[in-house]
Parts: C-alpha cells; structure tokens; sequence
C-alpha cells in the first residue's frame, strides 16, 4: 500500500506551468530520494505535498487522505522538515518539544522519549537560537517523529551538516524506516542518496524524468578504462567485438574507455588486442555511480527537448 | 498557548512596545503630580465674578429703568444680593487657589451646593408644582445645616422663589437640571463628606479623552504590533511549525491571531497597570462608586449628543460633584439617571475592547497575507496613518471604524458615532475583516 500517492499533479503561476503532470508514490517502509536541479520543482512538489501550495489539478493522497479534502487526517500521518529548520528563537528545545507535542495530541511519555532521542542533554534547555544547525536538525526530526508518521518528508536534511552529523542523520533515517515509516527526502549529496534510498525519483524542469531504482549496473555495465599503444587500430579492432560505446578519453597518452557485459568479454577483448599486437599499457576498472547515472538522465532529457 | 505568548514576550520588539507605551502612559502621570489646575481654575473663576458682574449691570439697568411694585423690588434686591455673593465668593476662592489653600476644594464644593440650591429656588414655581427646595430637599438641609448655613448668607434664598422674569420653559428646566445637580452633590456630601479623589480614574480619564495623542498612538502600536509579530514569525520561519500542524488553513490565522490579540491585552495592562498602581498607591484608589448623571437613551440610539455628565476635575483626580448641565436642551433631564461610574466604564470598555480586537485584526491580516515583510511593515503603517487622520478627522467618516475614538469619549458622547453606532460598526467590521483575512488565507500558497 502506499504511503504517498500523487497523480496528475500540475501547478500553475500565471502562464507559467512550473509542474507538470507529476505522478509517483512512496510505499511503506520505503526511503525515497527526490532529485532533481535547482529550479526543477522539488520544493514545490514537497509544499504541494504538505498542503501548503494549491495545486492546479492532480491528487495527493497521504496514508489514504487526499490533501485537499482531508487536510487533517493528511497531515496527521505526514512529518516534514521542509528547507531549514523552524524553530522558535525565544524557545528551549525542550519547549519545542512539549509545544509540538501539544500540537500533535501526544503523551507526556512520548514527549520525553523524543527529549532522550535529540541526544541533546543540557542543550534542551537552551535556546535554539544557539543551536547549532546539527543540533538544529536533530531537534526537528525528534519533532518530526513525534507522532509517529507514517511518511516523513526531508528537504534538504544534510545541508550545513557536518560529516558526523550526515552519519548518523543516515543512521536515524535507516531506524526510522525499520520503525515503519516511510522518507521521502531531496538533497543534492547524491553519495548519501545512493547509500539510503531505495529508489529515486528525479524532476526536471517540472516533468518526471525518471522514478525507479537506482539501475547503474544496469546503465552503464562494468567500464573500462585502457592506455594502449594505438589507438586507432584498438578502436577499429574492438567495434563490433566487445563492448559498447568505446571512446577516447580526455586523459591523452593512450586511453580509451569502453563497457563490456561480462568477465568473458574482458578476456576476449585482451585477447584480440594481443593478437594484433597492440600493447595494453593500464587497465583500471570503473565502478558506475549515482552521479553518472543522474547525469545520463539529464543528457537525455536534453536530447528530447532537442528532438 | 503558554508556549507561543513566552515567545513573543521573550522577543525585543514586544518590549519596544511595551516601553513606548509606559513612557506615554508615565507622561500622563508626570503631568497630573506636577499640574495642579489650581492657577486655571483660579482663572476660571476670576473670569466667572468678571461676568457675573457685567451680567448684574445689565440687570440692574434693566430692571430700574422701568417702575415695578414693592414685591417685585423686594425680590428684585434679594436677587442682586444672590448675584453679588457670588461674585465675591468667586473672587475669594479664586485667590485661595492662588495660595493652594488645602480647603479650597471643599469650599467650592460647599459655594456650588448652595448656588444649585439658590438656582432651584429661583426657578422654584409652586403653583405649577415645582416647589421650593426647603420642601423638596428638607431632610437634607436639616442635617446639613451646619455645613451648608443657608441662613447665614447675605440674601434670604427662600424668598428667591417666584422669578417674574424668566419664562415658564426656561424654569422648567432649569428647575429639573438644578435639582439633578443637588441629588447629585447631596450624593457626595453623604457618602463621602464633599469632593472626592477619584484616583486612579482621572488618569484613565486623561489618558483615553483629554490627551487625545496617547489614545492615538496606543492604536497605532496595536496594529504595529500585530504585524511585527506576524512577520518576525515568517522571517524566523517557526510560522511553518504552525502551518504543518494536522487541520483546516483556518486554524493559522486564528492560533496567531489570539496569541496576538492575548498579547496586546497584557501589554495594554502592564503599561496602564504601572501607573495606576503608582497613582493607587500615592493617593489612593476612589470613585468606582461616584454617580454621574446618565441618559441612557444615548447609549442606545444613533443620533450622538453629550448624554453624560462629566465630573468637574481638578488635582489629581479630585471630583467636587457633576457640573451644572449647561445647555439642558442636549440632554433631556427627564431621561437623567444615575449611574456608578464602575458602571459607565464598563460601557466605556467594550467599545475599547472592541477596538483592540478590530486593530489587532487588521494588524495580524497583514503580516499574515503580505508576501514580503517590508511591504507588510510598509502597509501596517499606512493603516496604521489612516488610523491616526481618522482619530483627528472623525466627522465626516462615520461609517469608518478607523474613526471611533476611545471607549471613554465614546461613551461619554458627543462624538460623532453614538455607543450603539460604534458598537455596530466595529462589531460588522471585524466580521467583515476576518472573512476577508480567512478567504484570502485559503486561496493563498504559503
């Protein structure tokens, strides 16, 4: 079943049309990365989300609540920390906490389990104008949690976080999964994307370009980076043989890359190289990444705006 | 709401508001302790015996330049003689303002009991059943002899009775205004021996009616306020908090709305509080009880006149009983009552309430719905300037609730609005500003 469920969602300023039939959803126990460049929509589907934009058409069903009809119950299974951290600047954190859980109609017991969950001890009764964005951002997803949601929605949850701070923001996001919930989040650290979610969806210019796993393997096979002797006659002997998009790289001094399919094709690819006496000085092997992969997606898009 | 109130009060700009207000507030105190009135109301007499005498000239010149019977000379003389004691005492309690004699205010009120006496008995008509006041009043002048010594005066004001010169209308109601001006005194002789100190309540009194500025800008820092509240909570973005919180858009406006509104009462109290509890303490606290001569119809119809009489003042806050009600045709004295002054600030402090919830809406509206904080800032000062010509301009904008002044004048009247129009007017307003604040709210994207 689905946690979040968005179909059809457009949004209109004037003649601008900044989303464009938006559709995907987020099930349960499911981390979700939203990517996407600056300008693509991702914030806007994220306040769309949460109710706090008016969409032009579409649905968003929350936990089975349709955002617009049944704002309440929607929110009610959604916590989100949308761009920086809201907080009151006059206010404990430990006030943060009890005013949320006011908010949220949760127990005193819940309350204080959320204070032990900050990890930020004498902190709590400090200001948060003092925080610092760590201790920030640890304060708003204990509030985010409070009420257990059944989808947390992140924005951005890494920024200005230091590499401490990113690890065990990793570490929470992974326990609040086994805990039944389910995290949508955006960021532009793709490492830490492809490390937590288990799928992405990435936007581009208010269309879905792409919405599933994370396929490098896939996309780019094993790549191979080669420095040869020629390599002219290396290309001309393995076209056709092993191997697909074979190319000269910018490196100079001989290389070449190219993608087999399997450990076969390697030995084959040696093999024929050999034959025709053309020396194979280095070899390294490249592992494909996030990175790569997101921008093929966006090579692509191009192209179709292209064509 | 514990939560939201400690954070607007932990915020610098709540405390510039609350200064500036008790600084106004302390201004209006410095200026009581330090004023006295006694040389003005020195003045105001000396001017009173100055027309007093040119008004016997012209009497006496009236009267002998026709021949008229004993009686009528009789009575004629003891009138002049009425007139002349009242020049002199004029003078004699203009000079000992002059000195500050502490007894002064008592004298006074003495000196005007007895003229309201004399003036009911002057426009006494017994054959019309307007009788004199020894039979009107004559419990109370048998147990006030020794204060009042009616018979000790240089003229018989029981033989004032039957006036040949005024006409049957003008007695009327002098007769009714005159014995409305006696029960009322009577009041104070007997409840509180004379003039009383209705401290703290003439500097509430001064406050929202006399200085007019104070009233303005305690406005004017309503609506300032409420915006500054709304927009620091966007700048500082904990107005996301809220607006995530599960329920209808709705439930935004009105969480910030009574925080806002709450607010604005404790800051109202704390800078109004502090000088009350300084004049409470110096000199007492007096007066809820004084009566104050009411029409009650005032309150409750649409055609504004003065339907209260104010209570002569002078010091701090000492009242020496209700002035003669001058020009009776404004107020009916038929419909003449009397009300506790607790009662008639009650009165006076729903149409104040009523004000503060309007210009905290109008406030919160426009930090809530503006975009960017300095066009927000930007539009609460224009309405808080159309606020501020409204208060000085009133008359012709009568259906512009910027308008209505202070509860106290107000309920008073004379203002251009009468209690009930105002109430009306604030009450259709507010409804209309929160619809408007509430659609609005709902169509806009955060």
């Amino acid at each position: 079943m689905s946690v979040l469920s968005i179909t059809g969602l457009n949004k209109q300023i004037g003649n601008h049309r900044i989303l464009k039939n938006i559709e995907f959803d987020v099930k349960e126990q499911e981390i979700v990365g939203f990517l996407g460049p600056n300008g693509s929509g991702k914030s806007t589907t994220i306040k769309c989300i949460c109710g706090l934009y008016h969409m032009t058409s579409g649905k968003i069903l929350i936990n089975g609540a349709d955002v617009t009809t049944k704002r309440k119950e929607a929110l009610s299974a959604l916590g989100a920390s949308i761009e920086s951290p809201s907080l009151y600047p006059q206010l404990t954190g430990r006030d943060h906490l009890k005013l949320m859980g006011r908010w949220r109609k949760v127990s005193r017991e819940r309350v204080k389990e959320m204070e032990e969950y900050t990890g930020l001890g004498v902190h709590l009764d400090k200001l948060t104008n003092g925080y610092s964005m760590g201790m920030k951002m640890r304060l708003m997803l204990a509030m985010t949690l409070l009420a257990k949601p059944k989808l947390i929605i992140l924005d951005e949850p890494t920024n200005g976080l230091d590499p401490q701070a990113v690890f065990e923001l990793r570490e929470q996001m992974e326990a609040i999964r086994r805990e039944g919930s389910s995290i949508l989040f955006s960021s532009h650290q793709l490492g830490e994307v492809e490390k937590l979610a288990d799928r992405v969806v990435i936007l581009d210019q208010g269309e879905k370009v792409y919405d599933g796993i994370i396929p490098t393997h896939l996309m780019r096979g094993l790549e191979y980076h080669l420095q040869v002797s020629d390599v002219q006659r290396a290309i001309e002997q393995l076209s056709g043989e092993v191997g697909k998009e074979i190319r000269v790289l910018e490196k100079g001094d001989g290389w070449i890359a190219l993608t087999i399919e399997s450990k076969e094709q390697f030995n084959q690819m040696i093999s024929s190289l050999q034959s025709n006496q053309i020396s194979v000085y280095d070899i390294i092997k490249c592992e494909a990444n996030l990175e790569d992969f997101y921008k093929t997606i966006y090579e692509r898009s191009g192209s179709n705006d292209k064509e | 709401m514990k939560y939201e109130l400690k954070s607007i009060f932990k915020n610098k700009v709540t405390w510039i508001f609350i200064f500036i207000l008790i600084i106004l507030c302390l201004k209006t105190v410095l200026f009581l302790e330090v004023n006295n009135f006694n040389n003005e109301n020195a003045k105001d007499l000396a001017y009173q015996a100055a027309m007093q005498e040119a008004t016997i000239g012209l009497e006496k010149r009236g009267f002998y330049s026709q021949k008229h019977s004993a009686n009528e000379t009789k009575w004629f003389e003891n009138m002049l003689a009425f007139d002349n004691w009242k020049v002199d005492t004029y003078r004699y309690i203009s000079k000992c303002y002059k000195k500050n004699k502490k007894s002064v205010e008592k004298e006074e009120f003495i000196f005007n009991l007895q003229t309201y006496i004399c003036v009911f008995n002057l426009n006494a008509d017994p054959e019309k059943g307007h009788k004199a006041a020894s039979v009107v009043f004559d419990k109370m002048l048998d147990q006030n002899e020794s204060i009042l010594k009616l018979k000790e005066l240089p003229f018989n004001y029981e033989e004032l009775v039957g006036n040949p010169y005024a006409s049957e209308d003008d007695k009327a109601a002098l007769y009714k205004s005159s014995k409305y001006s006696i029960e009322y005194n009577c009041t104070l002789l007997k409840n509180y021996g004379g003039p009383i100190n209705i401290n703290p309540l003439w500097f509430l009194s001064n406050q929202l009616s006399f200085d007019q500025l104070p009233t303005v800008l305690i406005g004017v820092l309503i609506i300032l306020f409420a915006t500054s509240v709304m927009v620091e909570s966007k700048k500082n973005r904990s107005i996301q908090l809220v607006e995530l919180v599960p329920g209808k858009r709705v439930h935004i406006f009105t969480h910030y709305y009574l925080s806002i509104w709450i607010s604005s009462i404790v800051i109202i109290g704390i800078g109004f509080g502090i000088p009350l509890l300084i004049l409470g303490l110096r000199h007492g606290i007096h007066g809820w009880n004084l009566p104050i001569l009411v029409d009650p119809n005032g309150f409750l119809g649409l055609k504004p006149y003065v339907h209260t009489s104010d209570w002569g003042i002078t010091g701090i806050g000492k009242a020496y009983g209700g002035r003669k009600i001058e020009g009776y045709d404004s107020i009916p004295p038929s419909t003449l009552v009397f009300w506790p002054v607790w009662k008639f600030m009650i009165t006076a402090f729903i149409v104040s309430f009523l004000k503060i919830v309007f210009l905290n809406l109008v406030g919160c509206g426009i930090g809530l719905l503006a975009k960017r904080y300095r066009t927000a800032l930007l539009i609460s000062v224009c309405f808080a300037g159309i606020y501020g010509i409204s208060q000085y301009v009133p008359a012709n904008l009568k259906w512009n609730p910027f308008s209505i002044q202070s509860g106290w004048d107000t309920a008073l009247g004379g203002t251009h609005v009468t209690w009930l129009n105002a109430v009306i007017l604030l009450v259709v307003s507010i409804v209309i500003v929160s619809i408007a604040i509430i659609r609005w709210n709902n169509k806009r994207d955060y």
